[in-house]
Formats: C-alpha cells, sequence, structure tokens
C-alpha cells in the first residue's frame, strides 16, 4: 500500500518536474528544417502518389499490335521471297521479247538501206515481182540461227527472182546478181547462174 | 457581342472565386481532421493531406534530430530519411495506431539505425554526468541560458535523451513512449527520473 502511495507520489512529482522542464524547453530557440528539404519532402510525397498512367488496363493490346506488325511485316518479306523468281522469268522474258522485235526493225532498216544502195530499175523490177528487197552488202554475215534462216530464205527469194529475171530475158538480171554476190560473197548460186 | 463578353469574364472570375473558395474551405476541413484520418487519406492518394500532416509535425520531428546528433549535414539527412520511410510506408498504416506513435517509431528507429551503423552509441556512465562532454546541440544553439539546459540534454545517454526529447518535443503520453521506443512504460519512467535528476545536477552546477 505504501510502495503503491509512494510511486504514486514519484509518478506526480516526475510529471510536475518535467512539466516545469517542458516549459524551460520550449523557450529554447525553436530549430525548423530548410525550406529546401521542406521542399524536397513534399515533392517526393506527391511523386509517390501521382496517379500514373494506366498502361496495364490496355497492356494486352499493345503487345497484339506489335505482335501483329511483326507478322504482317513476316509475311511480306516471305510472299516477296516467293514471288522474286517468277519476276525474274518475267523479266527475262520481256528482255527477249524486246531483242526479237528489235530485229525485225534492224532487218527493215538494212532493207532500206540496200533499196537506197540499189539502183531504181532494179527497185521497180524487185517491186514489180513482189519480191523481198536483197540484203544490203554491208548485212552482217554471223547472224543468230533464227536470223540467218530468214537471210536465207531471203538470198533464195532474190535468187528465184534473178533466174525469172534471166529466164524473162531481162538484162537487168546480171546487175541484180552482181548486187546478190556482193551481199552474199559466200551463198551458193544455182548452176542456171553461175555461167 | 460586349455584353456577352462581359458574361463570359463574370462567369471565369465566379468560377475562379468558387474555386479559390472552395480550396480555402478544403484546406480548412484539412485542419479539422485528425492526423490519422490524414494519413489515411494521403494512404488513399490525397497528396494535400500530407501536406497538413508535414505542416503539424515537420518542426518537432526536426528538432528530434537535431538535438540528438552531432552536425545539423547529418540531422538534415536522417529527417528527410525518416519522412521517406513515412512516405514509403504509407500503405502499411493503420487509422488504430496513433500517428505520432506511428511517426516517431518510424524516426526513432530510423536513428537507432542511424547509431549502429556510424557506432556513434554513447556509453554515458549513469554517474558520469560531472564529465561534461561538449554535446551535439551545444553546435547550434546561442545563448548562456539555453545552453546549459541543451548541453545538460545531449550530456545524457543516448536512450534517456531519446525517451526525453520525446517527451518534451512530442508530448507523447508515457504508453505511447513506451511503444515508440519499445520498451515497458515502467522503463520510459525510469529513464525519465535519471535523465531528470541528471539535468537537475547539472543545472545547479
Amino acid at each position: 500500500m505504501n510502495s503503491m502511495h509512494s510511486n504514486g507520489e514519484q509518478d506526480r512529482s516526475l510529471h510536475e518536474t518535467l512539466d516545469k522542464l517542458g516549459q524551460s524547453y520550449a523557450q529554447l530557440d525553436r530549430d525548423e528544417p530548410p525550406e529546401l528539404l521542406d521542399m524536397a519532402i513534399l515533392n517526393s510525397a506527391h511523386r509517390a502518389v501521382e496517379k500514373k498512367p494506366q498502361r496495364l488496363k490496355f497492356g494486352w493490346l499493345h503487345g497484339l499490335t506489335t505482335a501483329a506488325v511483326f507478322v504482317l511485316a513476316l509475311t511480306l518479306i516471305v510472299h516477296q521471297r516467293e514471288n522474286q523468281p517468277a519476276e525474274d522469268i518475267t523479266i527475262q522474258f520481256d528482255k527477249l521479247e524486246r531483242s526479237r522485235q528489235a530485229e525485225p526493225a534492224k532487218k527493215q532498216s538494212a532493207e532500206d538501206r540496200s533499196r537506197q544502195s540499189l539502183q531504181a530499175p532494179k527497185e521497180s523490177a524487185i517491186e514489180r515481182m513482189d519480191q523481198p528487197a536483197p540484203v544490203a552488202a554491208g548485212a552482217p554475215q554471223t547472224l543468230e540461227p533464227a536470223a540467218r534462216g530468214n537471210v536465207d530464205t531471203q538470198a533464195e527469194e532474190q535468187l528465184r527472182a534473178i533466174i525469172r529475171m534471166q529466164q524473162a530475158g531481162d538484162e537487168r538480171w546480171k546487175v541484180e546478181l552482181e548486187a546478190f554476190i556482193k551481199s552474199h560473197p559466200d551463198y551458193p548460186l544455182p548452176d542456171e547462174l553461175k555461167n | 457581342m460586349y455584353a456577352q463578353l462581359q458574361v463570359q469574364n463574370a462567369t471565369e472570375i465566379s468560377s475562379c472565386l468558387l474555386g479559390g473558395l472552395s480550396r480555402i474551405r478544403y484546406a480548412a476541413n484539412m485542419r479539422e481532421l485528425s492526423d490519422e484520418v490524414l494519413m489515411q487519406r494521403y494512404a488513399r492518394g490525397d497528396a494535400r493531406a500530407f501536406d497538413e500532416l508535414y505542416a503539424r509535425h515537420r518542426a518537432p520531428l526536426y528538432r528530434y534530430f537535431t538535438r540528438q546528433v552531432s552536425d545539423r549535414a547529418t540531422a538534415n539527412d536522417l529527417y528527410q530519411g525518416a519522412w521517406e520511410k513515412i512516405i514509403r510506408a504509407r500503405d502499411r498504416y493503420r487509422e488504430s495506431a496513433s500517428f505520432s506513435v506511428w511517426l516517431y517509431a518510424i524516426a526513432h528507429n530510423h536513428l537507432v539505425d542511424h547509431y549502429r551503423s556510424s557506432r556513434l552509441v554513447q556509453q554515458v556512465e549513469m554517474d558520469d554526468l560531472s564529465d561534461h562532454r561538449p554535446g551535439p546541440v551545444e553546435d547550434v544553439i546561442d545563448g548562456e541560458q539555453n545552453e546549459h539546459l541543451l548541453a545538460g540534454i545531449s550530456a545524457l545517454p543516448e536512450e534517456q535523451r531519446t525517451t526525453l526529447l520525446l517527451k518534451l518535443e512530442t508530448g507523447l503520453k508515457m504508453e505511447e513512449i513506451a511503444r515508440v521506443t519499445g520498451v515497458s512504460t515502467e522503463t520510459v519512467k525510469s529513464r525519465l527520473r535519471y535523465a531528470v535528476g541528471k539535468l537537475k545536477r547539472s543545472l545547479v552546477e
């Protein structure tokens, strides 16, 4: 009982002393944190609760879009690679076609030149017979197989025309023959024209 | 046209006034709220609740540190560190706990961690107050009258000094100081008695 009483007194005494001490303590300099420190802490506190953009909500959509773009790009690349040889063939075919189309034009220009080299009566004779004109003197001798076939046919036609002129008694056949020999020096002449 | 502009200006002014008034009203409401409610609001994302809480506790908490450590830079670091811990721990706060107890428990643990890491725990003997060494608080205090009291406080053993400062700065009850420091209420009383006795002797001398 006495100890409880003494404890109570001690507590009261302690509280009284602390109150007095507190009054003295309150008169001490009241330090405060620097303003910069306040700002730093308040900024930190505000940043901590700032609402961040909700990227997670549509995060799956972002991933899906990326995957779709990737698949599309891959498909395009594969498709392009598959089509690449076919296009090459087409290009080669186009080039061949263009060269084939260019050959008759070349022949045509060569014919024109040969015609110009021939005299007017010769032209009229040839035209009269509706035969193709003789190959020009400067015509290329090394031709492709197909082109060589055409030249041979034309040469034969030309020779036949010359034979017909000979048989018809047209004296111009000699001139024609000379022109033919000049343009086709290696072409074998038929027996009728050898003399 | 002019009338329309006037109406528009009047609307803007009134909305500004209303916004200002609502802000003032909001701040006034904040001041009426308890620490515990403010902390819960902050934990839910209301930054202005923290502003009010900070304004209430900044100075006592700052002095709690400045009167415990030797230099101001360390005190500043400890003070900022304690608040950072509070900010990070906001989701763990429960309203059932007193905010002041929670705040000073975090601050006290932060200080103890600092002592442990820097090995600055003062092992002052209980009856060795006459061996008065210059304390941390003396460096920043001017005036002879205050110097004696602050010198006496700074010369106290760490546990007694912490307990006394918690009592003088925060006004926490014995039971609350016991929860902050993690000891029994009787230990708190005992530490306070020793601290007061030593201070009395030092002030008489």
